[in-house]
């Protein structure tokens, strides 16, 4: 089955982003492996919404989503800025 | 395969195609400017996929109004994830490479590692505003 292949080439992915965050030279590409593993584990459970017919998987998409874009400038702002409100 | 349906699989394995070549960029890549490059815009691409292809799939009004908010929201948030990270990276002072041998390139715009004058800067405006509101 397609989506098996297409789960099974996310998760591949996953696992290539989690070297580079365990690696990462420095902390801007920490930050940009976690966001880019927010964006995969989005695509990974839409992928999971497909196979299991389950439409609470996509809410959980989508909060996953929100979640990784105000950590990242969360991150980034504190990175620059040395803090992240007031 | 016995399923094979195109109009959902044909988007799904494009996107995942996009996906995994974002992930072998990212570990691949020597510089984190490049590595932006690599994952902001092939990510992009390859979730558009395979949200397109599970809107398809699952044919349904709830499911088709979730992924289309996750996609937009996608497309609105990831080119501003990379400019952060690049404007943190380049302010706190990380040189992008230049050419094949390791060397680092010139420093264009003279802001290279700056970050303390633009949190003064931050800083100071923070103050004025609070200082006007009073």
């Amino acid at each position: 089955m397609i989506i098996n292949l297409a789960l099974g080439i996310v998760t591949l992915s996953v696992l290539l982003v989690t070297v580079r965050v365990l690696r990462g030279p420095s902390w801007g590409d920490r930050i940009m492996a976690f966001d880019f593993l927010s964006v995969n584990l989005v695509v990974l459970f839409a992928l999971i919404a497909v196979k299991t017919r389950l439409i609470v998987v996509l809410d959980a998409a989508l909060v996953l989503s929100l979640l990784g874009f105000l950590s990242t400038v969360a991150l980034t702002r504190y990175l620059l800025l040395g803090r992240v409100m007031k | 395969m016995s399923d094979f349906s195109p109009l959902r699989d044909i988007p799904i394995l494009i996107g995942a195609f996009f996906v995994l070549t974002a992930a072998i960029g990212l570990v691949r890549f020597p510089d984190l400017y490049t590595r932006l490059h690599a994952s902001s815009k092939l990510v992009t691409l390859g979730s558009a996929g395979i949200f397109l292809g599970a809107a398809l799939e699952l044919t349904d009004a709830a499911a088709f109004t979730r992924l289309a908010a996750v996609l937009l929201f996608h497309f609105l948030t990831t080119p501003l994830t990379a400019y952060l990270i690049a404007q943190a990276a380049y302010l706190r002072g990380l040189p992008p490479l230049l050419g094949g041998g390791g060397r680092r390139g010139i420093d264009e715009w003279g802001a290279l590692g700056q970050a303390e004058q633009v949190a003064q800067a931050d800083r100071d405006a923070q103050r004025a505003m609070t200082a006007e509101g009073e």
